[in-house]
């Protein structure tokens, strides 16, 4: 009796089990049967017909039978022939092999035969299933509970290229690119340093992104990693298609408009902000790299600030931070003058203004908010249309329009200048997030001038600072190191110290390891300068 | 007990301290000495600098003597509970009038120089929001504001001051010691009174970081303060005159309006000077505010102290709206300054002395 219920159990069809992030169920071990296993496995992937797999005999006379599963397209078919298929199917040939020796011909097939990199056991449908979706290839063997899972990855990608969001004039030229593992090396090659420490999870319960958190054990404060993988750890989303996706989720204050973690396309600014205790977040399928925590400062820095020599960088980053303030205030600052503080003004100007202003229609918060709107959908025009058409956009939307609204006395000529100002300052922001940012706080702060002029502007720029005064990024003050500041670091904010001067590390992610520059260099270059001239 | 439990390190107190003392002086502090002793007016300023240093250290006694403890737990133990009581409410009386005071000047000044033509109304209820949105982060962000601030604030005032310099005639401030002594104490005693604000630190003495140091941070406080206020009426007196200053209400800001910016890019700076201005009276309406909800909250012992900025919410701004004119205000602000010195002193003095009296400490000290 026992025997028929279990014949009736096996035979009704076991239901697919799924985990809620969509893996199939790793407590599902395989079978013995090599059909069973193909039958389980094509059932996961039933409708999947870039699924290849491949069945065949190995040994003399064909004794053992083996099935290699793959998508196509996601393996390097070089390494599935030359490795996997060449020293299985020919080489063995003229072997006569035992028949079903279980381990031991396990181990032989994988120690002895298999000539590719990285093979690994597994022995569940789990692992299975996420190795053929991740590009991996799968090895059955008859009579085994175990498979092999041999390392195939290789598809079609970008070749690393120059970052177009972060060029720079003096600098390496290698930018991140869509493959988790290139960018990995990308910023390995650079930390040669055993403390280097990577870790993967797989985000997205749909897309299984792999995402890296990398940082210097002994550098980097623990709990700063403890909290990124805690943060992480947390997320459960559907799908991550970008390191956008993971920012907005991990990120502390979401009504914020500025972002709490730099993005970066630059493996050197990756290798950088670790040695200065930042934690990186690499994500699979996107060049654009995450460092948390960040700081307002370190969102107006660009890489180049460290290669260029100190009067330059110094006075270019100033020069940044003026127009970081006009790229949010300079239409602002127009309306109240010309609408409440006229007195301020030189008169001379004044009266320019005044008739350059006479026939225009409207009042100077409407002539603004026209203008900038303007400016906004020419400047999103300009992003989606192809290079030489965009420019076209850029010559057609601000030159012969422009030219024609003040000729038709749309508006006045003064208002194309400030507006003209305010979009060049913004793109003189090195990050292009706070960039944005910068725009909404544009038109939040036209409106507070067009109510009460200059004291509206100070009601916004001080609601704007105690919001940045209280935000924080993974625990780091976002002004930092302007609140509870300390002397010594005052050399890289503002300004840039020269490089022998900064002995120390950023103190925002307590760094376990404070030490930057030993300067050791003046004592030897001294001594050599001596000792030449003794010579 | 406190929801942010952020300590106020030794120089966001020293910051705080400034700014809420400074906002105070800074506009008609020169029509004041220059009332009180002509052309000795800095000279007052000088014997108000040792009156609120003194003043300085009774509060700095007190703050070592029981670290930790909120003023109303120590002067439950040293003067009685029902004591205590009442002066806990005068202290909450005393914070809110304060912050009424500050919100409606800066209001008044406000209309007088940037915006003539907006109500009054919508100007106390934007900066209370202002305020209220900051100090409802807690106490360690709002000392962090001021620690932010501090130089923005300063360093253009030092520079629009110096620019005034060419056009100073130094000898307004002659002559010296022409005032009688009797005039010269009463002044320096009114002048002193200009050191208000001080008394926030009674309340905000057991969230400081470091209260070992709480005498440095009170020296460097009222001494930069003092200097301050000694430059200020030093540029007004030589660049103004003595006279006129006894005549302006703000003489400091006609100051401002008389230069203009070097290479003529702003024909007069009073715009920028109304934005300082603006800085200066946040910070102290902040502190003011900050102080009189966490008396409530220290009075009561409530879980949270958020809820009672909510209470003190209309009580400020119907005593800002109350005066029906500047000259109302002015007085209302010298109640408020003799009321701040009755609790910012000669209560300290008296817990102070009978804490001696009777031998009682805190327990950690």
């Amino acid at each position: 009796m026992t025997n028929i219920f279990s014949k009736l159990y096996n035979n009704k069809k076991e239901e697919l089990f799924f985990e809620r992030d969509m893996s199939p169920d790793k407590s599902r071990k395989l079978k013995t049967n090599i059909g069973e296993n193909l039958r389980i496995v094509n059932e996961y992937l039933s409708d999947c017909d870039d699924v290849i797999t491949r069945n065949f005999y190995m040994g003399q006379g064909g004794k053992h039978q083996m099935s290699l599963m793959f998508i196509d397209g996601m393996v390097q078919m070089q390494t599935v022939q030359d490795d996997i298929l060449k020293p299985l199917m020919l080489f063995t040939r003229q072997f006569p092999l035992e028949y079903n020796v279980g381990e031991k011909f396990f181990n032989m097939v994988k120690e002895g035969l298999l000539t590719a990199g990285d093979v690994k056991e597994i022995d569940n449908f789990g692992e299975v299933i996420l190795g053929i979706l991740s590009g991996d290839t799968i090895l059955f063997i008859d009579k085994m509970e175990k498979a092999l899972i041999i390392s195939t990855r290789g598809w079609e990608k970008r070749g690393v290229q120059e970052p177009s969001t972060e060029a720079v004039i003096r600098g390496p030229r290698d930018g991140f690119t869509e493959t988790y593992r290139t960018n990995v090396a990308l910023v390995r090659r650079r930390l040669k340093d055993p403390n280097l420490k990577v870790k993967t999870i797989k985000l997205g319960r749909h897309t299984r992104t792999d995402v890296g958190i990398m940082y210097i054990k002994g550098v980097a404060k623990p709990s700063i990693v403890d909290e990124v993988l805690k943060r992480l750890n947390t997320v459960d989303i559907s799908t991550v298609l970008e390191s956008g996706y993971i920012e907005q989720m991990i990120e502390g204050d979401w009504l914020s408009p500025f972002p709490q973690l730099r993005r970066t396309e630059r493996p050197d600014v990756v290798a950088a902000s670790l040695i200065e205790g930042n934690v990186a977040i690499l994500c699979d399928n996107t060049p654009f790299a995450l460092i948390a925590p960040t700081t307002f400062l370190s969102l107006f820095q660009s890489p180049e600030d460290y290669y260029e020599r100190w009067y330059i960088v110094s006075m270019i980053r100033i020069l940044r931070f003026i127009a970081g303030f006009f790229a949010f205030t300079f239409p602002a600052l127009y309306i109240a003058m010309t609408t409440f503080h006229p007195g301020m003004l030189p008169t001379d100007l004044v009266l320019s203004i005044a008739a350059a202003r006479e026939g225009v229609p409207f009042s100077a918060v409407v002539e603004s908010l026209i203008m900038v709107i303007a400016l906004e959908v020419l400047r999103e025009a300009g992003v989606r249309l192809p290079g030489p058409i965009g420019q076209t956009i850029g010559i057609v939307g601000g030159l012969v329009v422009g030219e024609a609204a003040v000729r038709a006395g749309i508006v006045s000529p003064i208002m194309v200048i400030v507006v003209a100002v305010n979009a060049i300052s913004s793109f003189a922001i090195p990050n292009y997030s706070v960039a944005i940012g910068f725009r909404l706080l544009t038109f939040i702060l036209m409106a507070l001038a067009g109510v009460a002029g200059l004291y509206g502007i100070m009601l916004g720029l001080l609601g704007l600072t105690i919001h940045l005064v209280t935000l924080k990024s993974f625990g780091a003050h976002y002004l930092s190191p302007f609140v509870s500041f300390r002397f010594s670091e005052s050399k890289d904010t503002l300004i840039r110290g020269p490089m022998p001067s900064m002995e120390i590390r950023p103190g925002y992610t307590r760094p376990q390891d404070l030490d930057r520059i030993n300067d050791r260099r003046h004592d030897t270059i001294d001594k050599a300068g001596d000792e030449s001239a003794d010579q | 007990m406190l929801t942010n439990n952020d300590l106020i390190t030794v120089p966001q107190a020293v910051a705080l301290i400034i700014m809420t003392v400074l906002e105070v002086g800074l506009l008609s502090l020169p029509r004041e000495v220059a009332t009180y002793a002509e052309s000795d007016g800095w000279i007052l300023v000088i014997i108000a600098w040792l009156l609120a240093f003194i003043c300085s250290l009774v509060l700095s006694t007190l703050i070592r003597r029981f670290p930790g403890e909120t003023f109303i737990e120590y002067s439950q133990k040293v003067i009685g509970k029902f004591l205590a009581f009442a002066i806990g409410v005068i202290l909450i009386i005393h914070f809110v009038l304060a912050t009424a005071v500050v919100i409606r000047t800066f209001a008044e000044v406000t209309n007088a120089f940037m915006l003539p033509n907006t109500p009054r109304e919508f100007i106390i209820i934007a900066q209370m929001l202002l305020t209220i949105y900051l100090i409802r982060h807690g106490i360690e962000p709002t000392a962090r504001i001021a620690e932010i601030l501090f130089p923005l604030l300063l360093v253009p005032i030092f520079a629009m001051y110096m620019i005034a310099l060419p056009k100073a005639d130094f000898t307004e401030l002659l002559p010296v010691f022409n005032t009688p002594i009797k005039t010269m104490a009463v002044g320096s005693l009114y002048t002193m009174l200009n050191f208000f604000g001080l008394e926030i630190l009674l309340i905000l003495g057991p969230y400081l970081k470091r209260p070992d140091k709480i005498y440095w941070t009170m020296f460097v406080s009222v001494g930069v303060i003092a200097l301050i206020f000694l430059f200020i009426v030093i540029i007004t007196f030589s660049v103004l005159g003595v006279q006129p200053a006894k005549q302006f209400i703000w003489p400091g800001m006609t100051i401002i309006r008389m230069i203009t910016a070097p290479g003529r890019v702003f024909e007069r700076l009073d715009a920028l000077a109304m934005a300082l201005w603006t800085i200066a009276s946040f910070t102290a309406s902040n502190s003011m505010y900050l102080a009189g909800a966490l008396t409530c909250f220290h009075l009561t012992k409530a879980r949270e102290f958020k809820f009672f900025i909510t209470i003190l919410f209309p009580w400020i701004y119907f005593l800002a709206s109350l005066p029906p004119s500047i000259i109302a205000t002015e007085k209302l602000r010298h109640i408020v300054r003799w009321g701040s010195v009755s609790v910012g002193i000669a209560v300290p003095v008296i817990v102070l002395l009978l804490s001696i009296i009777m031998k009682k400490k805190g327990e950690t000290a």
